[in-house]
Order: C-alpha cells, then structure tokens, then sequence
C-alpha cells in the first residue's frame, strides 16, 4: 500500500489541482462537447447551416459500413492479440531459459518503439511484390503465395496481423518475462527434485504463476489494439475498398474527407463507449486475477 | 526491480551440484530467442540498407544486399526538403508538451502518493479512463477546440494535445517512482527542519531523479512517435516529422530513398533512447502496472 501521512485538509489539494483541473479541460470538456455535437448535422463545407439534429445516430445503427468498420476492427484486436501473447509467452520461456537474455533485452525492444507510422510505410515497400523483400524471403522457403498480400481484400488483414505482431511481440514478452524471474527458485528446485515432468511444471506452476502477468499484458494490448489507425493508414488507408477500414479510419474519413462533423462525432461516441466497456471490463478481470 | 539480484538463466549448464553437460533445453531456448531477434530486426536493417541505396539497387530483383552506396537521400531529406523544420515542430511540440507534464504531473503525483484525501481514488480512476481512449474518438472536439481558439496548425496547440495525451502517463508514472521512497526520508528531513516543500525538493526529488529522467524520455519518445493527432491537428506550418513521411509518397511517386533515410533520421533518435530507458519503458507502456 501506498505510504501516507499528512494532517492538513487543503495541502494535498494544491498538489493535484492543476492536473486536475486540465485533465477536465482536455477530457471531461471533449467528450460532453462531443456528445452535444453529435446531435447535430454540422458539416464543414456548409457550417453556416448547422443545426440540432437527432438522426446522426439511427444513421449510425443503419449504416453498414459503420458495422463492418467495426468487425474489422474486431478481428484485427483479437488476431493481433492471441498471436502476440502466444508468441509473446513463447518467448518469455525461451528468454527464461537462455543464457543471454539480460543482454539482449535492449536489442528485442526496438520493433516496440520505431515509429509506427514510418514503419507502415515501410512495409508497404516491404510487402511489394515486384521488389519487396517479404516475397523474397517467402520465395526462399517456398511460402509465397503468389501475391503481394497486403494489396487484395482476402488477406490484407493477415499483413496487418503480422505488423501488429512484429511490433507488440516484444511487450507481452517483457511482461511475462518480469513475472517469470519473480517465482521463487526454490519451487521450481522443488519441483525439479520431485520429478515432474516438463509439461506439467509449465502447465500447473510456471503459467498459474504469471497469471496476473498475462491479464496485464492482454489488457494493454487490447487497449493498444482498439487504438488502431496508425499501422492501417500507413499500410493501405482501409483499403483494398474498405476490406481494412477500421472504426478509426472510417471516422477520419467522415471527418475529414467527408466534412460530416456532427456524423462523425457519434462515431466518435461509439468507439468511445465500445473502448471504455471493453478496457473496463477486462480491468476488472486483471484486477480479480491479480488479487488472487 | 523484480529479479535484480537473481539472473536466474545466467547461471547456464553450471547450476549448485549440477555437472558440465550438453543441455538441449538450454541450446534450443538460445537458438529460439536469437533467431526470433535476428527476424524481428529484418524490417529495420532493411530501412537502413534501404537509406543508403541508388534506384536502380533499390528495385532490383532479387533484392541486393551488396550495392554502392550513397548519401544522396540524406543530402535530398536534410538539405532540399522542409524535414530540418519538420523535426523542428516535433521537438518544439513534445519538448513543450514533456516539461509541462512532468511539472504539473508530478506535483499531482506526489499528491496521490502521499496524502490520504477524498477524492483520491477517483482522480486515479480517471487519469486510467483517459488513457483508455482511441484518439480518433475524442479526435473532432479537439479539431474544433484548436480551431476556435486559433491553435489549429500551430506547435503550440500541438503541444497542449501532446500534454493531454502525457499527463495521465506521468501522473501514474511517479505515482509508482514517488511511493518507491520511503516517507521515513522525508520525515527525516523535516525533523531536520525542512519545510514539506524542502523536503520534497532536496530529498524526495534527488531520489526519484531516475524515475523523472526515464518519465520524460518516455514521454518524449510518445510524443516523438505520435500521429493520429499531429496528422488531424496541423496542416503545413505546425507539420512534425512522422507527418511528413506520407510526403514522399503522394507527392512525387515512391521515393523509397528519401522515405528510407528520414524514416531512418526519425527512428534512430529514438531507438537510442529507447535502449537507454529499456528498463522503465514497460512500466511506461502500462502506466505503472507492471515493472520490469
């Protein structure tokens, strides 16, 4: 528990009011301004025109390019994030195990912090299929599947799955590393005396171990991945047609391209809503696990 | 630190009445974490290679690893196009946006860390939610807010929204670092005849400088990366570096050469400090929950 002390009843207020006061500024004030905008038509080629207007939402529930925004986005968060933290937890084992990891961890962070933006675009260099070097290496060991994967509405999710997973890989890794080096080397030398077998000590005491680990680390990366855009944008806009576009990139399209502010806000709204219920609950999840 | 004085892998083949011998599990948990840092690392060589590459090697097929190299991309990026600026906004931007949350971040921090007051708890909660939110989700009010207020396009503006998206961080931040020290120094100091003010100053803040250090280095680094906002909140003038990647792109055809070298101008900063704040950097990423 935190440490406490301290009599005076104003004192602690004068420390936290000016975080206080501009985290309303730059949160509570948004999203109620939000709220009333999204029920109006404002559109940016026609401001002078803006009026109350209560339809932005039945729109929303109707439109069908708002829900599949949304699947994409779904299945974008879930793929990324079995394949990080199986990978991610794959690692953490192997880095447990090995003689250098310490030394290395410097090194396996990078992908976690190059830019994302500029690395999307790479990959699209990356990903070419006259001169990339993906279809190089996938012909080398006869896995190329004829196509630049990232252009065609079939697979274009998979590309951005790999990017997502070549980047957050390092993250679950580190979180589930942190909890492997904090389970006591007497029970594992334990165990070890007592004969179990491999399997069974990874099964029944080194995963039970990391459980709070492992809820942590699913927890940011759903957070992270309800985030998407960056990666998107960088690679196809939500392209081929709209086979990549996630919630986020269909609002800066309504934004942005279609100057339909009032509509665009009760998107907003809604990823809002969908993020905040998502992350929470599974807070309390991690929150649960950790306390056991 | 979990594990600091417990480098378990380490200890290698050779563990306490253990005996030379070939240990497959060892070698396999190697080889595994190497080769993963070996592919993991592709994307990023590449760039580099790519930096350095005439056209003619740059589309070649198969792709070359042995080619004349040339500085001419830097020459175009650094000496004919408007990148010198375009850092000059991001560094304004996060600089700005850095100082000011660690001030008024930290104040609020030691707040929380220290004092039992009402209201406590809520402000923690809040400070998470806000971290919780896809920025294309509260994207459009704060369009308009900068718009109103003459901040559109501006460093400034920029750097209040990069403020907004590092207070929460550095509130959790050295919420974590301030509770590290024990209340024992400081009363100490204030036996002593410190006032509070003294005491946090001369004692409490000397001892979290690491925390400090590595919360404004991961600050910068977010503010660095960040996109969403910088793409959507400034046009031409206020333009940071990661915006500017896109120009290579649209304007003229693929330029990959120049994409390359002021991606490479982009990342390499960053991975440098990255390397340096390795160790916090995890607790950056889930604001605190999870030391490493």
């Amino acid at each position: 528990m935190l440490a406490r002390f301290g009599k005076s009843a104003s004192l602690p207020y004068l420390f936290v009011a000016p975080a206080v006061l501009l985290l309303l500024a730059i949160s509570a004030y948004p999203i109620v301004f939000q709220f009333l905008l999204s029920f109006t038509n404002l559109n940016l080629a026609f401001p002078a025109e803006a009026q109350r207007y209560f339809g932005n939402y039945p729109r929303l529930l109707a439109d069908p390019r708002f829900w599949s925004s949304g699947v994409v986005l779904v299945k974008l968060w879930l793929g990324g994030l079995a394949l990080t933290m199986l990978l991610g937890t794959a690692i953490a084992l192997a880095a447990f195990r090995a003689t250098f990891a310490r030394r290395l961890m410097p090194v396996l962070i990078l992908p976690m912090v190059a830019t994302p933006v500029v690395m999307a675009h790479f990959f699209q260099y990356l990903y070419s299929s006259d001169y990339g070097l993906i279809r190089f290496l996938l012909e080398r060991v006869r896995l190329y599947p004829g196509f630049n994967i990232s252009t065609q509405a079939g697979t274009v999710l998979y590309s951005l799955i790999v990017i997502d997973t070549w980047q957050w890989t390092p993250f679950v890794m580190l979180i589930v590393w942190a909890g492997l080096v904090s389970i006591p080397q007497e029970l594992l030398d334990a165990v070890r005396v007592d004969g179990a077998s491999g399997a069974a000590t990874l099964w029944h005491l080194i995963l039970p171990a990391v459980s709070g680990e492992l809820a942590a680390a699913a927890l940011f990366r759903t957070v992270e991945g309800l985030r998407a855009f960056v990666i998107i944008w960088g690679l196809t806009r939500g392209g081929p047609g709209t086979a990549s576009e996630v919630t986020s990139i269909y609002i800066y399209n309504t934004a942005f391209r279609s100057l339909d502010l009032g509509y665009a806000a009760a998107q907003g709204m809604a990823l809002l809503v969908f993020a905040l219920a998502v992350s929470l609950l599974l807070l309390r999840v991690v929150a649960r696990t950790r306390a056991q | 630190m979990s594990g600091a004085g417990r480098v378990r892998g380490e200890a290698g083949p050779l563990r306490p009445g253990g005996r030379w011998r070939l240990d497959l599990g060892l070698w396999a948990a190697n080889g595994a974490l190497v080769a993963y840092i070996v592919i993991s690392l592709v994307p990023l060589a590449w760039l580099l290679i790519t930096s350095f590459k005439y056209q003619v090697d740059m589309f070649a097929r198969p792709p070359r690893l042995l080619f004349t190299p040339t500085l001419d991309h830097y020459v175009t990026v650094l000496g004919k196009s408007n990148f010198p600026s375009y850092v000059k906004n991001s560094l304004l931007a996060g600089g700005l946006a850095t100082g000011a949350s660690l001030v008024i971040g930290s104040l609020c921090a030691y707040g929380i860390a220290r004092f039992d007051f009402r209201g406590r708890g809520a402000i923690l909660l809040w400070v998470l939610v806000v971290r919780l939110i896809p920025p294309l989700a509260l994207i459009i009010p704060f369009y308009m807010m900068l718009r109103s207020l003459g901040l559109y396009d501006t460093v400034l503006g920029l750097g209040i929204v990069y403020l907004s998206l590092n207070l929460p961080l550095t509130v959790w931040l050295m919420t974590t670092y301030f509770a590290e020290v024990p209340v024992a120094v400081e009363e100490a100091a204030m036996v002593d005849g410190c006032s509070r003010i003294g005491a946090l100053w001369r004692v409490v803040l000397p001892l979290t400088a690491p925390g400090l250090v590595a919360t404004s280095v991961i600050t910068l680094i977010f503010s660095w990366n960040e996109f969403p906002f910088a793409l959507m909140l400034t046009a031409g003038e206020a333009k940071t570096a990661p915006v500017s990647i896109t120009e290579w792109l649209v304007e003229r055809g693929l330029l990959w050469g120049e994409l390359s070298a002021s991606g490479t101008l982009i990342i390499l900063p960053v991975l440098i400090f990255a390397a340096f704040v390795q160790r916090h950097l995890v607790r950056g990423l889930t604001i605190g929950a999870v030391k490493s």
